[in-house]
């Protein structure tokens, strides 16, 4: 069902940032990431630091990671805008991957566009049947000038 | 030898079981042969393309669902030239469900989607529409004979009206589409309910209200059907709130000739074809040897008269 993530030949160096939840969602792509042999850094996002997920798993797997709270007062837009652009500065990301907060989506698109960058998200929408049919899932994505829905549980999770 | 056909008209089906619009799409193509059902019934289609209602589009309630999905649509040429070639290959008639603004663009629909590999169109008229005040045609004898008799004009095909819960004259409504040309009622779509989160006060659906269906519902509907089938001559297929054979059995009983799940295969996606199983079980069980034999055999005797009454109330 559906489609996940993409790791195209030219991503070499791959950045995900990733919040709550979300971070769980994005943990199969470390894995995936270090079978291809990929550089992947990781930005962590969370309410406090007992809530961040994963990074164990993250690290057992090669990723580097860095991690932001509200509670230290590090995950706002501006401390991870200048995060990820001291990363873009200093080595250079092909792709970046994200899941679990609008507001980095937001600044992912943002940074993306500013440098070019090309992104992937996971996202999630409330499903009555998850096969297809009966179009409750739908995001609306910029697609050629328009905007046009997909369905989350079809053309998605990975978008 | 169990015979499990029933009759809509010219359509002979083999069996009474077929989905609900909107519930249906060619992805259940990968859970079961589609060719087991009775017929397949589209997702309703608009001549032009439309995206649907802001999400969330759905949200649970006790027993039911409520959805706002807003019939998106990718307009008639992409349903001709993709959703129809796909269908043909199975035997089982294809029923296109089309919607449209006006009387006129409903004609215009059904003359456009008359088309080779179409068996009957389901004729939408319990959605929302411009010209009656955000009234669907359905909710009046009046509209709904006026727009039925625009369609007749303008096909040939089949036309089965799908009713709608949301009015007051079910059986005039009925009747109003008989008598402008319809070969069978649709009884019925969703009906108009709404769900508020007591957290954030805010109206669980994105387009604030939305169409209640699901167990929950299958009563309502299920009076209407028999209203419906006790008032017209033509056939009544029963639809709201089917999850199981006995429910299914029930709307025969009470008069629909063939039945749409809809809800039910969100939860079970192969349950209609789990249901043409529990069908055959059940009609060999009761020593019965077709479907026919069902249809129709409410015993409602004196009972009639509380029919009159309550359509008659003021």
């Amino acid at each position: 069902m559906g489609r996940g993530f993409d790791i195209l030949p030219s991503w070499q160096k791959l950045l995900l940032v990733a919040r709550g939840v979300g971070l769980a969602t994005l943990a199969p792509l470390a894995l995936q990431a270090r079978q291809m042999g990929r550089q992947l850094t990781a930005i962590c996002s969370a309410r406090s630091p007992d809530l961040l997920m994963s990074l164990d798993y993250l690290q057992a797997l090669g990723a580097r990671v860095i991690t932001v709270t509200d509670e230290q007062g590090t995950s706002d837009t501006a401390s991870v805008r200048a995060l990820i652009e001291g990363l873009i500065a200093e080595e250079g990301v092909d792709a970046v991957y994200t899941c679990g907060s609008n507001r980095l989506l937001e600044l992912l698109q943002d940074i993306g566009k500013a440098h070019n960058i090309p992104g992937q998200i996971a996202l999630e929408q409330q499903m009555a049947c998850g096969l297809g049919m009966c179009q409750c899932c739908v995001r609306g994505f910029r697609r050629l000038g328009q905007i046009v829905h997909e369905r989350v549980c079809r053309e998605g999770a990975g978008f | 030898m169990l015979d499990l056909t029933t009759r809509i008209g010219a359509l002979e089906l083999k069996n009474p079981i077929m989905p609900a619009s909107g519930t249906f799409s060619e992805e259940l193509a990968e859970v079961f042969d589609l060719d087991l059902l009775g017929a397949h019934v589209t997702k309703t289609i608009t001549r032009e393309k439309r995206n649907g209602n802001p999400t969330p589009r759905v949200c649970e309630v006790q027993g039911s669902m409520l959805n706002s999905i807003g019939i998106p649509s990718k307009g008639l040429e992409a349903f001709k030239s993709e959703i129809i070639p796909f269908y043909q290959r199975y035997n089982a008639p294809l029923v296109v469900s089309i919607s449209a603004g006006s009387a006129d663009e409903f004609a215009r629909l059904c003359a456009d989607i008359s088309v080779p590999g179409v068996a009957a169109i389901e004729v939408n008229i319990s959605c929302p529409n411009i010209e009656e005040d955000g009234k669907a045609f359905a909710m009046r004898p009046s509209s709904t004979e006026m727009v039925m008799r625009k369609m007749r004009a303008a096909t040939d095909l089949p036309l089965w009206a799908k009713l709608t819960p949301n009015t007051g004259e079910t059986t005039e409504v009925a009747k109003a589409a008989e008598a402008a040309g319809a070969d069978a009622l649709v009884v019925c779509n969703t009906l108009l309910a709404m769900s508020i989160d007591i957290k954030t006060r805010r109206p669980k659906l994105g387009n604030l209200m939305g169409g209640l269906s699901g167990p929950a519902f299958k009563p309502i509907a299920l009076r209407m059907a028999y209203q419906c089938a006790k008032s017209v001559s033509i056939p009544v297929i029963g639809c709201g709130g089917i999850s199981t054979i006995e429910d299914a059995i029930e709307y025969l009983i009470a008069g629909a000739a063939a039945v749409q799940v809809g809800t039910a295969t969100f939860i079970e996606p192969a349950i209609m074809a789990r249901m043409i199983e529990d069908l055959k079980r059940y009609l060999s069980a009761q020593g019965l040897n077709s479907v026919r034999q069902l249809i129709g055999t409410v015993q409602d005797g004196e009972a009639a008269d509380g029919l009159v009454f309550m359509e008659a109330a003021p």
